[in-house]
């Protein structure tokens, strides 16, 4: 029974790398009990702060935090949001580091690495790549800008963990919960700036507009210079909405917001996004086939409270 | 990294065994043939091969080993662990090259590891993954502090008995079963290795 030692080649210094990537990125991986018999993950991002899948907390109260070591920590809920399945935790006494973010965003075909502590002490850990990166997609909860897509193996429980690159910098937060069990991550600077809301203001202020609507061509008759195609007829105007107040009617079509134009539901949807609420912005329409701008104030979505 | 991928020798997937430690590591698999079909085995030392015990149980007299040459020569069971899934089979002939047998103790969580077997029937197949965890799997009846590699590498009927072999080559597991679909099950080579000198 010999053991021939074999010269070092590059295989070796990559699987090396990718077994001190997740090594570093371990102790900044949690272990979150928040449903009964299951563990999910979360990720440290803030000191005292874990970011964990909003799916994975049935309750909202007796929320706990495992690290590597030390004993099982009391967690406080701080904010969720089912539109991008986050929710934060604060826990005191984390003595944790926070995950170090990626630099560059993720790029399709990236190796890659899901890593989450369902089991408690040891991290756990699958191998694949970036498969896709996109947005905006519509999820249980809502809307979420953009997200990313791997074939690393989600092991139960990996819900809240990291997707990581083979430095050990954090791509994006895993979870199964956004779309019919899929892989999927929230990029982590969109999941980091979420989560830094939720801690501040305990939830996600989402757009609101207040309209039906569903695509239509435009004949070209009645397009202009620089209208498009395509806009959106509006078949409903909530009644006390933004859209009501700023004088959209029903019949019009909707052609762009803000600059932007608008193809579709969630194209308008992703326009609304947290940083247009409570913004004036300039809507432009075809009402009777001629152009008109109106000016309405971006409204927050009423909250759905907690579920 | 970008070095790495660079080197993988095509056919062997993004990140593939180097072609000259592929070549050393298939001559020392063989192909298990039991009256129930077919699986993996590793040439331990001359004459002796590891297989898992639910892999022979009930083998006739008609147990065979295949080598990747092709060449088949008659097997027995030597000795059988139904509690760690080992058997151990004396093989007639020689020229069945060992195995290099790394430590499993020196694996990390994250670290490249390499199937080979005959999934599905498919002749000295390799499949890439990292290990995921050591340790036993819930329900899997391995729990309960029994010893156990658990990767990502991608297992079929076929690869039972075969090795999860690491980036240098050398093995450090027994292919052995999957759970759920997608988590791969290993006895630990030092689990082995343990249980041969106690077998002597």
């Amino acid at each position: 029974m010999t053991t021939t030692p074999e010269a070092p080649h590059a295989l070796t210094a990559l699987s090396d790398q990718l077994a001190d990537a997740v090594e570093q990125v371990g102790p900044a991986v949690v272990q979150v009990d928040g449903r009964p018999r299951r563990p999910s993950s979360g990720v440290v991002f803030a000191p005292g702060l874990v970011l964990a899948a909003d799916h994975a907390l049935e309750r909202e109260h007796d929320l706990t935090v495992e690290t590597a070591c030390g004993p099982s920590l009391p967690a406080e809920l701080v904010g969720r949001d089912p539109a991008s399945d986050l929710a934060v935790l604060r826990v005191p006494g984390l003595a944790a580091p926070p995950a170090r973010e990626a630099a560059t965003p993720a790029r399709v075909g990236q190796l890659v690495l899901a890593v989450g502590r369902p089991g408690g002490r040891a991290v756990m850990a699958s191998l694949g790549i970036v498969s896709a990166a996109g947005g905006p997609l519509r999820t249980r909860g809502g809307l979420l800008d953009r997200y990313l897509q791997t074939d690393a193996t989600p092991y139960p429980g990996f819900s809240g963990g990291a997707l990581i690159d083979a430095s050990g910098a954090v791509l994006g937060l895993l979870t199964t919960g956004l779309a019919g069990g899929a892989a999927l991550a929230v990029p982590v600077e969109l999941a980091w700036r979420l989560a830094e809301t939720l801690a501040r203001q305990g939830q996600v202020p989402r757009g609101w507009l207040g309209v039906g609507s569903q695509p239509v061509r435009i004949p070209a008759a009645q397009r202009r210079a620089g209208v498009a195609e395509a806009g959106l007829l509006v078949v409903e105007v909530a009644p006390g909405s933004p859209a009501e107040a700023g004088g959209l009617l029903l019949g019009d079509v909707l052609v762009a917001v803000d600059g932007q134009p608008v193809h579709d539901p969630d194209g308008l949807q992703a326009l609304l996004g947290g940083d247009r609420v409570g913004r004036t912005v300039a809507v432009e329409i075809l009402r009777g086939g001629a152009p008109l701008r109106l000016a309405v104030t971006i409204g927050q979505r009423p909250s759905r409270g907690p579920r | 990294m970008t070095a790495a991928l660079l080197a993988a020798p095509p056919g062997t997937g993004l990140v593939g065994l180097p072609p000259e430690i592929l070549a050393r590591v298939r001559a020392s698999i063989v192909r298990v043939q039991a009256a129930r079909g077919g699986a993996a085995g590793v040439v331990w030392r001359p004459g002796a091969v590891v297989t898992n015990y639910h892999v022979v149980a009930g083998a006739g007299p008609g147990l065979r080993v295949v080598s990747a040459d092709g060449r088949a020569r008659a097997a027995r069971v030597r000795d059988a662990s139904r509690r760690l899934d080992l058997a151990l089979l004396a093989v007639e002939g020689d020229g069945l090259a060992p195995a290099p047998i790394g430590r499993s103790a020196r694996l990390r969580v994250g670290e490249l590891v390499f199937a080979i077997g005959h999934p599905w029937g498919e002749p000295w197949a390799v499949t890439a993954g990292v290990v995921s965890a050591f340790g036993g799997a819930p329900g899997s009846g391995r729990d309960g502090g029994a010893a156990v590699i658990r990767s990502d590498v991608r297992l079929a009927p076929g690869n039972s008995g075969g090795p999860l072999v690491d980036a240098r080559g050398q093995v450090v597991g027994v292919n052995a079963m999957v759970v759920g679909g997608d988590l791969a099950l290993a006895i630990p080579s030092d689990v082995v290795r343990r249980w041969l000198a106690r077998d002597g």
